[in-house]
């Protein structure tokens, strides 16, 4: 075997000073092969995201950071000095970060971004006249990435851009010092499900032009599986384990690794069909023709977030809202639970009319619709015990006596698998799964016939994301409500949901029971979305040559 | 928006974005107008409700009642005030200030002000330079050096700066640089048009005196807008790029703090024109804040309501064109 392009031993981060010393990283092995990608695998605080700053020396000062070593293509990285380690970096390592929106100067146009990397590669690799025709060469990059109208993208600003144009437009920069290294920090998370396929594609493409060793850092065990050749699964700021991507499938040696992967393929199994609950009752709420209009603010023109949606919420169903973002979906969401006043068309709940109920004739409504948020930190009072936020909601329900509300909120805590204890932190003690536990709590405290959930376990790590999935579920089903599951992950709507509503660009495309939907979709959107599953565990296309660096038949047991 | 069937904007030049600014420019102008017309209402009344009386003043407590109201009859003072008002909106709006009741008695005020105006001018661009100048500086320094001695010594500096009032820092300057080590002169004024050097060196130390206090609060500003813009991806990828530390500092940090901290110097702009009243009397400058103050003793009603309206157009103007500076380094304002 060759020199390894990338070598790293005993790799530790920390933070601070003496006792206040944090350490992040403890003592992280992995080494790279030109060709070759190696996925990072872990949860938020896993360490892997520092493993990449580090690696390029982008960690903040307050850094420390020790190796027994870090050898680059043979030459140890933590000899050199500044000077000697900027003519790797932007040269031959190169990094594509999270947020493309935020990775680009708000201030300068695509192209300017082009001419000060082109020029200092250009530099950093000394003797070279400058070429001059930075404009031509963006241009022809941007197109080979997929940039629609590259003449003319390349004198826009980031914001008039898309996030996944702007994402391509970072790996074209990447492109243009065509480096050795390149450190890919959760890349795909930010976009929507459909644009996150097409970036992907685009990696898979110029992992095989550039033939540069890569790491992938991701969260996403399914992204791991289609890119990587190896994968190394971090917690807590050590490697687990690091196997080749298929034997890592086939044969987890690490606890961690197993539930993280049997998670993985829960998600990606479709839940059992249940025909179509509440198809023989009379609908518990009703839309029909809604439309929903933003009025101009300032500059910007008016907007139509929602356009004629007629749909019925059936008694004890749970239907997923699912879309790109952009797509009406937590309008639609929002406009159910009356936080907005629609502009044209009915609401009926329980046969009523609340399209234009007034505050006060809403409020009995409201107590029967409820809604669990994504960031479940930011809708708790951080100066409130978890218990008084629940004991706020059965007081807004009507509870009075103090014992009662004591005996509920214990046994609201049971009833989310939480322990007493649990009602005596403030919300930034508890970790997200255990805040989405109360949230739903809090929620089903006040009995109410419907759950507007909106993106509610996006933002929780994998490892808790089924557990919550499964508590929304058990509740639904033992409370007989119904439940609008908005979300972007088709596999989480796959999961949860017996009917499945795809809206796009504020209107209603299809709508049907999931099974049906995901197997003959009959919009040609759905079908680009189901595009995206090729991604996931459950894809049609996972496990088969050509995906995977390696092209050998990959793990899909089921 | 999506990238499927999505639309995407064409390209813009900077003519493209004038646009946009000059309808802005536009509201703005006609909104300033109002808070004008406005200003000049509650400047007259504010003056009028103040004990003393012009007549009083400019003929002495020995006047005789006819002699008093003379006076008034002449300058109109007998008449209601709402017609006072209107009377002098009326001269306004045809660029006259009215004459001067007492300071220099007959003379018209316009005249007046814009003799003393181009001292005042010089002085408080002087000082609005020395505050963005050293704020730069110690902003930046600071902020690069977050925690360390250098940030501690910038930061008690700007500290200091904003405790200290002006008519304070005027004496301390005046007692060190001047009668000290005899560096500036300690009164005085001389008109940049007369000699460009000596006019800096004689305004240096009101100028200063004036800026102290701004510049700590400017810097304090940039140091925090700084420390978020350098925490941002896009610093921490132009560093992957291997972009140089101070290339990433000055096109990527500075420059997209520039339109919050601009946005905080339009916003301190009238305590600048605090500053020049109570430091051109110090200094013994001949502009609209000695001006001002004259007017004030000797309860020229004319005179300081003329002030007070050179006052508030300049804050104005200036908060305009800061606002308009904003707009211009700021594409999501005017680019969409």
């Amino acid at each position: 075997m060759s020199v390894p392009l990338l070598d790293i031993k005993g790799l530790r981060v920390g933070f601070g000073r003496g006792a206040y010393r944090k350490e992040v990283l403890h003592g992280v092995d992995l080494h790279l092969q030109r060709g070759e990608t190696l996925g990072i695998i872990g949860e938020s605080g896993s360490g892997k995201t520092m493993t990449g700053m580090a690696l390029l020396r982008l960690l903040p000062d307050t850094a420390q950071v020790a190796q027994e070593a870090m050898l680059f293509d043979g030459t140890p990285l933590h000899d050199l000095d500044e000077t000697a380690f900027g003519a790797l970096r932007g040269v031959r390592m190169a990094m594509i970060f999270q947020d493309p929106v935020g990775s680009f100067n708000p201030a300068k146009r695509i192209g300017w971004h082009f001419r000060q990397v082109m020029k200092r590669a250009e530099t950093a690799a000394g003797g070279v006249q400058p070429t001059g025709d930075y404009r031509a060469r963006a241009v022809a990059l941007m197109q080979e990435v997929g940039i629609r109208r590259a003449e003319d993208s390349v004198d826009l600003y980031p914001h008039q851009l898309s996030g996944g144009m702007l994402q391509r437009a970072l790996i074209a920069l990447v492109l243009a010092l065509e480096p050795d290294l390149i450190v890919a920090d959760e890349p795909t998370t930010n976009l929507d499900k459909v644009v996150e396929h097409q970036i992907l594609t685009l990696f898979k493409q110029i992992q095989r032009r550039l033939n540069a060793g890569m790491i992938f850092v991701t969260h996403d065990m399914a992204v791991a599986a289609s890119l990587c050749d190896r994968i190394a699964v971090m917690r807590e700021g050590e490697v687990l384990e690091v196997a080749e991507a298929q034997r890592l499938f086939d044969d987890p040696q690490h606890d961690y690794t197993k539930l993280l992967i049997a998670t993985a393929r829960k998600l990606a199994s479709p839940a059992a069909p249940r025909g179509e609950p509440g198809r023989d009752k009379p609908p518990l709420m009703q839309i029909r023709n809604l439309s929903l209009v933003f009025p101009p603010s300032g500059p910007r023109p008016a907007f139509r977030a929602l356009d004629d949606i007629t749909l019925d919420i059936r008694q004890g169903e749970v239907i997923g809202l699912v879309g790109e973002s952009g797509s009406g979906k937590t309008t639609l969401g929002r406009a159910l639970l009356r936080l907005y006043r629609p502009s044209g068309g009915t609401l009926l709940f329980r046969g009523e009319d609340i399209t234009r109920a007034s505050d006060r004739a809403l409020r009995p409504v409201r107590r029967e619709l409820q809604m669990v948020f994504q960031d479940p930190g930011g809708s708790f009072n951080p100066r409130k015990l978890m218990k008084d936020s629940l004991a706020e909601a059965l007081r807004a329900a009507g509870v009075t006596s103090s014992r009662e509300i004591a005996a509920r909120t214990a046994a609201l805590l049971e009833r989310v698998q939480l322990a007493p204890e649990h009602g005596e932190r403030y919300p930034h003690e508890l970790s997200g799964g255990q805040l989405q536990r109360v949230a739903i709590a809090r929620a089903v405290a006040l009995d109410p016939a419907l759950i507007v959930a909106d993106e509610a376990v996006s933002k929780l790590d994998v490892s808790v994301r089924a557990g919550v999935l499964d508590l929304f579920r058990d509740i639904q089903r033992e409370k007989q409500l119904s439940m609008v599951f908005i979300t972007h992950d088709l596999e989480v709507a796959r999961y949860m949901c017996d009917r499945i509503a795809v809206l796009y660009h504020g209107r209603l495309l299809e709508l049907g029971p999931t099974e049906r939907v995901f197997d003959s979709p009959s919009s040609d959107y759905t079908r680009t979305l189901l595009e995206t599953l090729d991604y996931s565990l459950g894809g049609r296309n996972f496990g088969q040559a050509g995906y995977g660096g390696t092209g050998t038949e990959r793990a899909h047991a089921d | 928006m999506s990238d499927l069937l999505g639309t995407q904007p064409k390209a813009s030049s900077l003519s493209d974005r004038w646009g946009p600014v000059a309808l802005y420019l536009l509201k703005r102008l006609l909104s300033g107008g109002l808070v004008l017309l406005a200003g000049t209402a509650a400047v007259f009344f504010t003056i009028q409700a103040a004990p003393g009386d012009p007549a009083l003043a400019a003929l002495g407590e020995q006047a005789t009642p006819e002699a008093i109201a003379a006076f008034r009859a002449e300058y109109g003072l007998d008449a209601p005030l709402m017609a006072q008002y209107l009377r002098w909106l009326l001269g306004f709006f045809q660029g006259d200030l009215g004459q001067s009741l007492a300071v220099a008695r007959g003379m018209p005020v316009g005249e007046l002000v814009l003799q003393k105006l181009p001292a005042t001018v010089f002085v408080g661009l002087f000082a609005l330079f020395l505050a963005v100048v050293l704020s730069l500086v110690l902003g930046t320094l600071a902020a690069l050096n977050r925690g360390k001695a250098t940030d501690t010594i910038a930061t008690s500096i700007a500290v200091f700066g904003i405790s200290m009032p002006d008519f304070w820092m005027s004496y301390v300057l005046i007692f060190g640089l001047s009668l000290g080590l005899g560096l500036f002169p300690a009164f005085g004024y001389v008109a940049p048009g007369d000699s460009l050097l000596g006019a800096l060196h004689a305004a240096f130390l009101p100028a200063l005196a004036i800026a102290a206090p701004m510049a700590a609060v400017f810097a304090r500003t940039l140091r925090a807008v700084l420390i978020e813009t350098l925490s941002k991806p896009y610093v921490t990828a132009a560093r992957s790029f291997g972009l140089p530390r101070p290339f990433v500092i000055l096109h990527f940090a500075l420059r997209n703090a520039m339109v919050p901290y601009l946005t905080i110097v339009g916003l301190q702009i009238r305590y600048i024109l605090g500053g020049v009243v109570v430091v051109e009397r110090i200094f013994g400058i001949p502009g609209i804040g000695s001006l001002m103050v004259d007017g004030a003793f000797a309860r020229d009603y004319t005179v300081l309501q003329a002030c007070t309206v050179v006052f508030l157009v300049i804050v104005l103007v200036v908060n305009i064109a800061v606002d308009m500076i904003c707009a211009l380094l700021d594409p999501k304002q005017t680019v969409r």
